[in-house]
């Protein structure tokens, strides 16, 4: 517990460092907990995000006996005393790897103002442009010879629109990466394919302008590039070495490494066995979560896998989508679960499953269910989580939190918390004032 | 010749020669005429020099060439385009989201006129915190309804955007390490109490046009307490008579009057930042006893001189611009330890390195490939989803123009992204396609292509293998390729993407 508390004390003033450029005595220190963390193994984190909306009267907080309860029964997991709906039987069985937070209340039941509050813990509008969490904490997690991008975005799209979300005042450095998904079996509200079907073909991934462009040979390319050589090498002659152009250098480098070097591979999923990808779901989700797992594998210390499309809108026939896209939920997560495991990366990957918000307990007229963010459930998994519990709950009907209410400052700070950096860490905002990574009390229940 | 017969740029540089000789520093040479041009030309107008324009500043003869250009650079209308789009950037932050390209497209258009006029900037300010009116019509008014029109907001970015004063950590406490204390802070937020509208919580108040006016009521308030805080200046116990006049014209008139150096001294820094990369107090926005000057007597005799010319933007970037300080070398020197290397980059005895902006990115991409250049030839802000896309994507943050801040899906974009493949092709380059003419030799369009990107032509070496490279080719098609692949290397280099 010491340790924890110095771990803590000590990241504080290390994040106030940028703060307080005339502060040299905490040099010393910063450096000592820069070594001490470095023994430590690197966490990571992946956000599973529920793009529109999951519901969790459908999923996580289920209301058998109660008219807003509907179709769905829950059945009994690998906890006891714990429920989760019938239609995510394989996840029922790794329940001692989640906890269940049921008591999720937040203000904004809009996809793009959600996305925004859910990603950065601020409501948008305000002067100070927030970064998304993810790229907050692929900042702390990075590593100073990283040769992938440290945050990088698999499968769908944040339904953000016109609300700009990304890097904020850290910088465009800190952009995701976006890795897109191509073919495969997409979940679609108007038609519902089957959830795993094994006679579909499976997505490919591209990472967003990796492939050479204007039908250029490989030959050409290197042609380019030695040219490019040439012209960085006259200019740094000319100019002798600065700052900028080592950065610039570097970072072409190591961009020009991905475009030809041996990490393009880890794109392409062909070499998996066809048991785990089958295992995964054979849908732009499953195999999105188990590209998730071999980019975790080679470094990339932050990755979100948004749903495809606005899956978990189901304003209409809610429980017939529902029960589909529980089937894809279901097929990908305890297998990441179990891959991450059996691979030792389990303890050190994080998982944050959640989206802008919930939906009503009341079934609408089209049996559906509209956006609802004052009860709502979100679920830690994996590394530093504390499994086999469930976290706050609601009253019978659904509507309100009856215990330990928790928002969305509480439910980042936590996830801070579990891949091992402080939320009080700081990072100079555009507007030239320090903000913290994220602003709440930390779930202490929640961590492991 | 007398004291003050000197003019400002030569008493710049005599001020310089003296901090330099105490720090036993030596300045770097001067820039060539080719770098020069493209710095004064990237600071002034937003944009790298056509080809047109490096050919004529070569071929002028005259010893004060450089002073010409400088005249030329500012009478363009493009340097009041650029100079709204900086200041657009310093007073509506990136933030943007609860504005739209017509209101946004407003404020640009007045700040232009202003700076058409070469306005006294000490009036430009006082219009601006005197706007009034509806939020959907004129311009200045936008910069309170992009800060909610909400009094702690207004007080922050006001302090910092004008005076240089970061009053930000005395919202809630006492500054640490200043001396503002949290009374300060709500005093000057107090000035903007009686406005309507009263700030709302939904973000969405300014639609359907409400207007902007002064009430003649409204208070502000220590957080959780009911201490009123009345309307006080810096440094001032005595709150202000706000009986004849409102809060906001008293404001404005002690602001901008030409007792307040504050005004001045933030005023001439965030312009000489912008000119050499760092400020004579950097960050430029953040003047604090913990954060004193590089030299206080430089920064004074600027802000006075600037005070005495009725606060000429003009005058002022023409008299720092003519400066042997902003003419030197950005060159760095491999053999110098890291400390010197930092002082004479912070003694300005060296130029700064600076890395495009999102804008000047993009725009030069436009440029140097001679494709329509939609917001920049326009001047207005834009709502080109392809322009939108690429600057969010490269948009730089904080007030540091040093750093390069790319990574690597930004370098993925500019090697592999549309915008490149077409501006390398000869079907989406006119660049490329006026280089197809049968009178130019090899030579000169692989000069033309140095020209129109990086604005000189290429070392000898690197010309003989680059025209080697052109030989080799066996038809006029894979020429063409050739060319195209050239024009890539040059757009990718570390060259075209600063401002040296």
């Amino acid at each position: 517990m010491w340790n924890i508390n110095r771990r803590r004390c000590l990241q504080t003033l290390a994040g106030g460092i940028a703060g307080l450029s005339a502060s040299h005595w905490l040099q010393p220190i910063a450096q000592s907990l820069a070594a001490e963390e470095s023994t430590s193994p690197k966490r990571n984190l992946i956000v599973l995000w529920m793009t529109g909306g999951p519901s969790q009267l459908d999923t996580f907080d289920l209301k058998p006996g109660h008219e807003n309860g509907g179709e769905f029964q829950p059945i009994d997991t690998n906890v006891p005393g714990i429920q989760i709906s019938e239609h995510l039987p394989q996840l029922a069985q790794q329940a001692d790897k989640l906890a269940i937070i049921r008591s999720l209340s937040t203000k904004e039941g809009d996809h793009a103002r959600g996305t925004y509050l859910m990603h950065t813990g601020q409501r948008p509008g305000a002067p100070i442009q927030y970064p998304t969490i993810c790229a907050s904490l692929s900042k702390e997690l990075r590593g100073s010879d990283d040769t992938l991008p440290n945050f990088m975005s698999v499968g769908g799209n944040l339904l953000n629109f016109n609300i700009d979300l990304g890097p904020g005042f850290l910088g465009p450095g800190f952009a995701p990466l976006a890795v897109r998904a191509q073919g495969g079996n997409r979940p679609n509200n108007d038609e519902i394919p089957e959830a795993n079907n094994p006679t579909m073909a499976y997505p490919s991934f591209q990472v967003e302008d990796l492939a050479l462009g204007g039908g250029l040979t490989r030959e050409q390319h290197t042609k380019r590039t030695t040219l490019w050589n040439r012209l960085q090498s006259d200019f740094q002659n000319r100019q002798g070495t600065s700052a900028a152009f080592t950065a610039h250098q570097t970072v072409y480098q190591r961009a020009m490494n991905m475009m030809n070097g041996p990490t393009a591979k880890i794109f392409d999923l062909s070499d998996e066995p066809e048991e785990l990808r089958q295992a995964y779901g054979t849908g732009v989700f499953g195999q999105s979560c188990l590209l998730a797992r071999r980019l975790i594998e080679a470094g990339v210390s932050v990755i979100e896998v948004p749903f495809d499309g606005v899956s978990w809108d189901t304003h209409a026939d809610n429980f017939n989508q529902v029960k589909n896209l529980s089937g894809q939920l279901d097929a990908a997560w305890p297998t990441l679960l179990t891959d991450l495991e059996q691979r030792g990366l389990l303890e050190t990957t994080t998982i944050l499953w959640m989206g802008e918000f919930g939906r009503t307990p009341n079934i609408n007229e089209n049996t559906g269910r509209d956006h609802f963010a004052q009860a709502w459930s979100c679920v830690f998994a994996g590394g530093h989580v504390n499994g086999g519990q469930v976290y706050g709950a609601t009253n019978d009907s659904g509507m309100e939190v009856t215990d330990n209410k928790v928002d969305v400052g509480d439910v980042l700070s936590t996830l801070c918390e579990a891949v091992g950096v402080s939320p009080h860490t700081q990072n100079m905002s555009n507007l030239g004032r320090p903000i913290n990574v994220a602003e709440g009390a930390v779930i202490e229940e929640i961590l492991g | 010749m007398a004291q003050d017969e000197t003019r400002l740029a030569d008493k710049i540089d005599a001020r310089l020669e003296v901090v330099w000789q105490e720090q036993g520093l030596d300045p770097v040479v001067l820039t060539s005429d080719t770098e020069f041009i493209r710095r004064v030309t990237l600071d002034l107008t937003g944009l790298i020099p056509r080809v047109g324009e490096i050919y004529e500043f070569e071929e002028n003869s005259s010893s004060e060439r450089r002073a010409e250009l400088i005249d030329d650079l500012l009478s363009r209308p493009r340097h009041a385009v650029h100079l709204a789009n900086l200041w657009r950037s310093y007073l509506l932050s990136d933030n943007l989201e609860n504005l739209n390209a017509v209101q946004i497209g407003g404020f640009e258009e007045w700040l232009r006129s202003r700076f058409r006029d070469n306005v006294p900037y000490n009036r430009l300010v006082r219009e601006l915190l005197l706007a009034e009116g509806s939020f959907d019509q004129v311009g200045p008014a936008l910069y309170y309804s992009s800060l909610e029109v909400k009094p702690e907001e207004l007080a922050r970015s006001t302090s910092r955007t004008f005076l240089g004063v970061q009053l930000d950590c005395a919202q809630c406490h006492d500054h640490p390490f200043d001396s503002w204390k949290q009374t300060d802070f709500w005093s000057f937020a107090a000035f903007f109490a009686q406005l309507s509208p009263q700030p709302g919580n939904n973000g969405q108040m300014m639609q359907g046009g409400p207007q902007l006016t002064d009430l003649p009521t409204g208070e502000v308030f220590l957080p959780d307490s009911e201490q009123k805080v009345l309307p006080r200046y810096f440094g001032v116990e005595t709150p202000v008579d706000t009986e004849t006049q409102t809060r906001r014209a008293a404001l404005a008139e002690w602001m901008t009057g030409e007792e307040n150096m504050l005004f001045a001294r933030a005023t001439v820094n965030r312009v000489w930042a912008h000119l050499f990369g760092i400020g004579i107090v950097d960050p430029p926005d953040n003047f604090s006893s913990n954060n004193p000057p590089i030299d206080e007597e430089l920064l004074n005799l600027i802000a006075t001189d600037f005070i005495q010319h009725q606060y000429d933007l003009r005058y002022l970037l023409r008299e720092l611009t003519n400066t042997r300080a902003y003419q030197l070398s950005s060159r760095n020197s491999n053999e110098e330890s890291t400390e010197i290397a930092e002082k004479m980059a912070r003694t300005f005895a060296r130029h700064a390195i600076k890395p495009f902006t999102a804008d000047q990115l993009y725009d030069g991409l436009a440029q140097a490939t001679a494709q329509p250049i939609l917001s920049a030839a326009a001047g207005g802000f834009d709502i080109d989803p392809q322009r939108t896309t690429f600057i969010q994507k490269f948009r730089r943050t904080g007030e540091d123009q040093i750093e390069y801040q790319s990574g690597i899906p930004q370098a993925l974009t500019l090697m592999n992204g549309n915008l490149t493949n077409r501006a390398v092709a000869i079907e989406g380059s006119n660049l490329l396609k006026a280089l197809e003419a049968p009178f130019y030799t090899d030579a000169e369009r692989i000069n033309t292509l140095f020209l129109s990107t990086v604005s000189h032509p290429p070392e000898a070496e690197t010309a003989t293998m680059f025209l080697e490279y052109l030989k080799e080719q066996p038809d006029s098609q894979s020429k063409q390729a050739a060319l195209g692949h050239i024009l890539w290397a040059l757009l990718n280099s570390a060259e075209f993407t600063m401002n040296y």
